[in-house]
């Protein structure tokens, strides 16, 4: 009895023991799994360099430069650090340089097309993300014959003497997510990025790239309003460059330089209100996109002619209605709202170079209203003479010629004019009978 | 003969290179080259802020305040005709001197050491560093100003990153554009752009014929060589052409500079219009 008792004892304390073991070995995978992930946590999120062709084995050097045969300054460095940081940080090289298989590279090889797709995933879509939409709209506007591929850092001078329009590198380069002037902005604000996020996301990388992409949100879109219009400032305040273009004219379509309106365009604009508001920092003016290129991926910049235009008059109304500006545009009864010119030249001081006695400055309102105003600026004009040169001055108050004795008796309570001269005239009576009596006494 | 007159009055003491130059024999082949050259020579402006601009950010030029003698005629960035290495060798006249790969007379033992070109001690030798972790703001590629949106801790260092990572980074470069340059006797071999010499080739140049110009260029080149040394002269273990290490490169740095893929990877060409497929560099 005592023996099975013993035994029992013996078996339970066996027992026991078997689950200890067991808890602690279940103890040992929990810690081990929880180990094992967040390690591998920390190391997913670490640095992500995509750099699968090695292209930084020699291109992370600085100071690979050379002057090519047109004397351009090339250089073939890439700040390793930068690009990581950069809009472009995730795409590999051979996303964008797809050819280059030899070296030295063959040059043909080099070529961009940004309509290309690459290999990053567009995260709504999971679909490889390309800029090819943009690049059909941008192709599809006044500036859709700039280059949008077959660029290569050999080109740049051929482009820059030879293409009219703006290529999508003249407008765009690889920028940081956060650019230099916004980073004291971002580090103010976001002080704390290193000790919170930086727990987790560490190297300089997510800081540039991933933490930039996401918290630069905070702060705002990329580009302002101010942004938009000096991009389009650099070719279009160039009143050398505008006064080389080209239009078609809609009519004979025939090619024909285009006239003072057009190259003076950027300065007519600087003299509206939305130009101004824009250059107070005021960000309610509209910029030059939000007029031509309001919808879409705004590259889609089309002549005033075309029935699709933002700026066609058919659809001027819905334009300046747009984000809740001049909603009332839309209206009837306001349909003259919308023949306000912006581009008026006419705005222009006529002391500018550029067509100071163009025939088109005629059509200008200003001159329509100068014209019916001028007959009674003259007619003022010549009272005005007369008033001076011909009125009453006597006691140093000066009479209208015509009329005026209600004005001045009612509203300024001074004698009127006609008893003035009654009452200076018997004056001038009684002081002659008053001389002439003395006259007779004597 | 005015360039005789001219070295008669520059050689005494001078630099071994304007020794060489004096005792350069011309020969009538070498004059009729030079004389080619001369009148095929177009003047080169350096085009740089073009409308289009780069699209990836680049630095800026490198500008020190001494600049080689070589520069009275030849681009800040010499070499531009070989594909291949125009550009790594552009990159390594950043800190070794023309005349370190170009100078190189037969029997005689140069010694190499860095020489300032900017600052204060500009045309002086400079001592190389000796400590390990260097400073980064002496990195000679601080002239290429790069802002991005890295947090730097308070010494300007970017948070993080690994000491070794820095070193391995680092140029050797003891000041900004420093070179290692060759001396003879203790005294560097080259001259300086400013330099009486310098200036008075300069002159003669500029009012000299077709054929003094020849002659002139066919005395200061005759010492000099063309082609410069091999990668594999400096970088390998056995006999490089200078001893890396005291010129200031910690065993690590010395290591990555003796077996460098990129050096690996050139000595596969055999012809200099070769083309190579990239994937051998991983070779």
């Amino acid at each position: 009895m005592a023996g099975s008792l013993h035994r029992s004892v013996e078996e339970g304390e066996a027992v026991k023991a078997g689950y200890c073991l067991k808890r602690l070995q279940l103890i040992e995978i929990f810690l081990m799994t929880a180990i094992y992930v967040g390690f591998s946590q920390i190391v997913n999120s670490a640095e992500r360099h995509p750099d699968p062709d090695g292209c930084f084995s020699c291109h992370a050097l600085e100071g690979l430069d050379y002057i090519d045969k047109h004397g351009v300054l090339r250089s073939a460095s890439i700040d390793k650090k930068h690009y990581y940081s950069s809009l472009h940080g995730s795409v590999p090289c051979k996303d964008c340089h797809r050819k280059i298989r030899n070296y030295p590279h063959a040059v043909e090889n080099v070529e961009v097309n940004c309509a290309e797709s690459c290999h990053v995933e567009e995260p709504s879509e999971g679909e490889p993300y390309s800029h090819k939409y943009v690049v059909k709209e941008y192709e599809s506007s006044v500036h859709g014959e700039g280059w949008s591929k077959g660029l290569t850092g050999g080109n740049r001078l051929k482009e820059a003497n030879q293409a009219a329009d703006p290529s999508c590198r003249y407008c765009h380069s690889n920028e940081l997510y956060i650019g230099e002037a916004e980073l004291p902005k971002f580090k103010a604000s976001f002080d704390h990025l290193d000790s919170e996020c930086g727990s987790c996301h560490q190297g300089e990388v997510w800081l540039g790239q991933f933490g930039g992409h996401i918290l630069r949100r905070f702060i705002g879109s990329r580009w302002d309003k101010n942004d938009h219009n000096r991009m389009c400032n650099k070719c279009h305040a160039d009143h050398q460059r505008m006064a080389e273009v080209e239009l078609e004219n809609a009519e004979t379509r025939e090619k024909e330089k285009a006239g003072p309106r057009f190259i003076l365009a950027s300065d007519s604009y600087a003299t509206t209100l939305h130009g101004r508001l824009l250059e107070t920092e005021v960000m309610q003016g509209a910029s030059c996109i939000d007029c031509h290129a309001p919808t879409g991926f705004r590259h889609g910049v089309l002549r005033d002619e075309n029935s699709k235009a933002s700026t066609h008059a058919d659809n001027l109304a819905e334009t300046c209605a747009q984000s809740g500006c001049h909603g009332y545009a839309t209206h009837p009864l306001n349909h003259r709202f919308v023949k306000t010119d912006i581009h008026d030249i006419d705005m222009i001081p006529a002391v500018n170079d550029i067509a100071p006695r163009d025939p088109s400055r005629l059509e200008s309102s200003w001159i329509k209203a100068l014209i019916a105003l001028l007959p009674i600026v003259v007619v003022l004009g010549i009272g005005s003479l007369l008033w001076h040169f011909r009125g009453n001055k006597k006691r140093g108050v000066t009479y209208a010629v015509f009329g005026g004795d209600a004005f001045q008796e009612k509203m300024i309570g001074r004698k009127p004019k006609a008893k003035i001269k009654k009452h200076t005239s018997q004056n001038s009576v009684v002081e002659k009978q008053a001389a002439d009596n003395e006259a007779h006494e004597n | 003969m005015v360039l005789g007159c001219l070295l008669c009055s520059f050689i005494q003491a001078g630099p071994l290179y304007l020794a060489q130059v004096k005792r350069a024999d011309v020969n009538n082949k070498v004059l009729q080259k030079a004389l080619a050259q001369v009148k095929e020579r177009k003047d080169i402006e350096v085009l740089d802020n073009l409308a289009v601009m780069p699209f990836h950010k680049r630095g800026v030029l490198q500008v020190t305040e001494k600049l080689a003698f070589c520069m009275n005629c030849h681009l800040p960035l010499p070499h531009r005709k070989n594909k291949r290495n125009r550009t790594f060798l552009n990159m390594h006249s950043l800190y070794i001197a023309c005349e370190t790969c170009h100078f190189r007379p037969k029997g005689i033992a140069l010694d190499y050491r860095w020489l300032a070109y900017s600052g204060a001690d500009a045309g002086q030798v400079l001592s190389p560093r000796s400590s390990s972790i260097r400073d980064p703001s002496h990195a000679v590629g601080k002239n290429r100003i790069v802002a991005d949106s890295v947090v730097n801790d308070k010494n300007g260092m970017p948070k993080r990153e690994r000491k070794n990572k820095i070193e391995k980074r680092q140029l050797l470069a003891p000041l900004p554009g420093a070179r290692i340059a060759p001396f003879y006797d203790g005294v560097p071999v080259l001259l300086f752009k400013e330099d009486d010499f310098a200036l008075t080739t300069k002159q003669v140049w500029v009012d000299g014929s077709e054929q003094a110009r020849a002659e002139l260029k066919a005395k200061l080149h005759l010492p000099l060589e063309k082609a410069g040394p091999a990668c594999k002269n400096c970088h390998r273990k056995d006999q490089p052409m200078f001893d890396l290490h005291r010129l200031g490169a910690t065993p690590q740095r010395l290591k990555a500079m003796q077996n460098n893929t990129i050096v690996r990877f050139f000595t596969r060409f055999k012809k200099d219009e070769s083309r190579i497929r990239l994937n051998k560099l991983l070779r």
